[in-house]
């Protein structure tokens, strides 16, 4: 069984500046009690009391303005950011569509990819290897996979990332606005392939700006709003609200 | 205790350190034909050039002069190199940390085995240079495992301070260069500790890299390391392991914000 479970979950940025990050700084503030008052650094606060709970067959959206807090949000999903303040329990293993090249090398050829691609998702090397065949068949490159992939074309090495990240079954996916790859041919496989593995998945959580999608994928919507919860609860009542809010911004 | 648990996440997360340590090789010498026996190549032309110019300034027989030379060389690129890099490996690996969730040790230990792996490249010229001036290193040369142990798990955590400090505050990784430079003219890398007069012989014993280059050093030129050395290597390596691990803990959920 996966988990998502966050309790008053707060991230906040300190943002430095030159000044505030030098070493002679942070130790004259400590020293001297009138420096302290030069102390300016600046804190973004990215999520503020975000309180929720996932479990197997949730699928959140995530929906609100840029800076709203969704990347930020995936980032405590995913185990990168762990709150400041509050518990966020995670429980189930957790693949992040973010950066679906990750671990990847243009070096390396295709196959060596396929590899090291999996093994940056959790898998082993044997389980890697029994995987790549199928991941060869898949991205439909045939010989280009013996290549290095600084030859490949933009659209070829995404087809290549997107065949090994949807190669694996994860319990929990955090997606940032939906993937997709290829040409005319290939893009309605790549739309089945990631309808399935978002179907089987335990646990979805996808941030997009495209209501359709977030229609299609998600059962459960968070509007986020300056880091804070505006609104939480099924599809149906939070994604009118929203698009009524995002006309209403729209008409003034 | 959290360090610990980072540390441990890191070794088992052992697959990706692998891959990061040796692609990044891979991807220095890409493309090239000698590929990474260049590091060999280069290692061995500095050594080389160095015995013979230093022997020739301080008449000292190369015999004796080279194999000194060829070992602490070595071993000072290897303490050197993981730790000038270990000033930016949590900026260079931020694309990864900030996509999926990971222990910063892993980062840590990539580090530290790309550069054992490029100290294994230039071990051959340590063989050569024992070989070709037939230096009485025998069953001695054994006690240079256990010194090694200790060079490791020195890296281990001083690599990570250093880059959790080199993170923070980032005019720390300008420093950082600064005391790897002090360090190595304080250090007997290019001369032979015997060089400094005795009443200044404390400044040797205070030096933790002069402690852990003797303890891996001296066994190949078979002598024994003295029990100082030994004493100043264990206690900086293993107590500072210790002392390390609550700062480690108590950075580790703070690391990513600072990226």
């Amino acid at each position: 069984m996966a988990r998502v479970a966050f309790h008053d979950v707060t991230v906040a940025f300190p943002i430095f500046t030159p000044h505030t990050r030098s070493i002679k700084t942070a130790v004259l503030t400590r020293l001297g009690g009138s420096l302290a008052a030069h102390n300016d650094t600046v804190v973004v606060q990215a999520l503020l009391n975000i309180s929720l709970d996932l479990v197997d067959g949730d699928r959140l959206g995530l929906v609100g303005s840029n800076g709203a807090g969704k990347t930020t949000f995936l980032r405590v999903v995913s185990g990168v950011y762990q709150p400041l303040a509050g518990e966020a329990v995670i429980e189930g293993r957790v693949s992040s569509f973010t950066d679906i090249g990750l671990g990847m090398d243009p070096e390396a050829t295709g196959w060596q990819n396929i590899i090291f691609r999996c093994v940056f998702m959790g898998l082993t090397f044997a389980e890697a290897r029994a995987l790549a065949p199928s991941i060869g068949e898949f991205c439909e490159l045939g010989g280009y996979l013996d290549l290095p992939v600084r030859t490949y074309s933009t659209g070829m090495f995404v087809r290549l990332a997107f065949a090994i990240s949807t190669a694996v079954s994860p319990d929990i996916v955090v997606m940032d606005e939906m993937i997709g790859a290829g040409d005319q041919n290939f893009i309605q496989k790549a739309q089945k392939r990631i309808g399935e593995l978002l179907g089987r998945t335990r646990i979805l959580v996808l941030a997009s700006h495209s209501m359709p999608i977030i229609r299609n994928f998600c059962n459960k919507v968070l509007w986020l709003e300056q880091g804070r919860v505006k609104m939480l609860g099924l599809v149906d009542d939070v994604l009118p609200a929203y698009e009524e809010a995002g006309k209403l911004s729209g008409s003034l | 205790m959290l360090g610990t648990a980072d540390l441990l996440q890191g070794i088992d997360n052992w697959r990706l350190s692998h891959l990061m340590g040796l692609g990044e090789i891979r991807r220095r010498y890409a493309r090239s034909r000698i590929g990474q026996f260049w590091l060999t190549i280069s290692t061995g032309i500095v050594v080389t050039t160095l015995g013979l110019v230093w022997s020739t300034l301080w008449k000292m027989p190369i015999a004796d002069l080279l194999p000194f030379v060829a070992i602490s060389l070595i071993v000072w690129t290897l303490i050197t190199g993981t730790l000038a890099e270990a000033a930016t490996v949590f900026v260079s690996a931020g694309p990864m940390f900030l996509n999926q969730g990971m222990s910063f040790s892993t980062a840590i230990y990539a580090l530290v085995y790309r550069h054992l792996l490029i100290f294994l490249h230039n071990v051959p010229i340590i063989v050569i240079a024992i070989l070709l001036f037939s230096v009485p290193a025998g069953g001695i040369s054994l006690v240079a495992i256990p010194g090694f142990g200790l060079l490791v798990l020195a890296a281990v955590w001083t690599s990570y301070l250093v880059a959790i400090a080199c993170v923070r505050f980032r005019d720390l990784t300008q420093v950082v260069q600064s005391v790897l430079m002090i360090a190595f003219l304080i250090t007997p890398v290019l001369w032979k500790p015997d060089q400094i007069p005795p009443d200044k012989y404390y400044l040797l014993a205070l030096n933790p890299f002069a402690a852990l280059l003797a303890v891996v050093r001296d066994p190949l030129l078979g002598q024994l390391p003295t029990v100082d050395d030994w004493i100043s290597a264990t206690v900086f390596s293993i107590g500072g392991f210790v002392a390390a691990l609550p700062i480690i803990g108590y950075c580790q959920r703070r690391v990513i914000y600072w990226i």
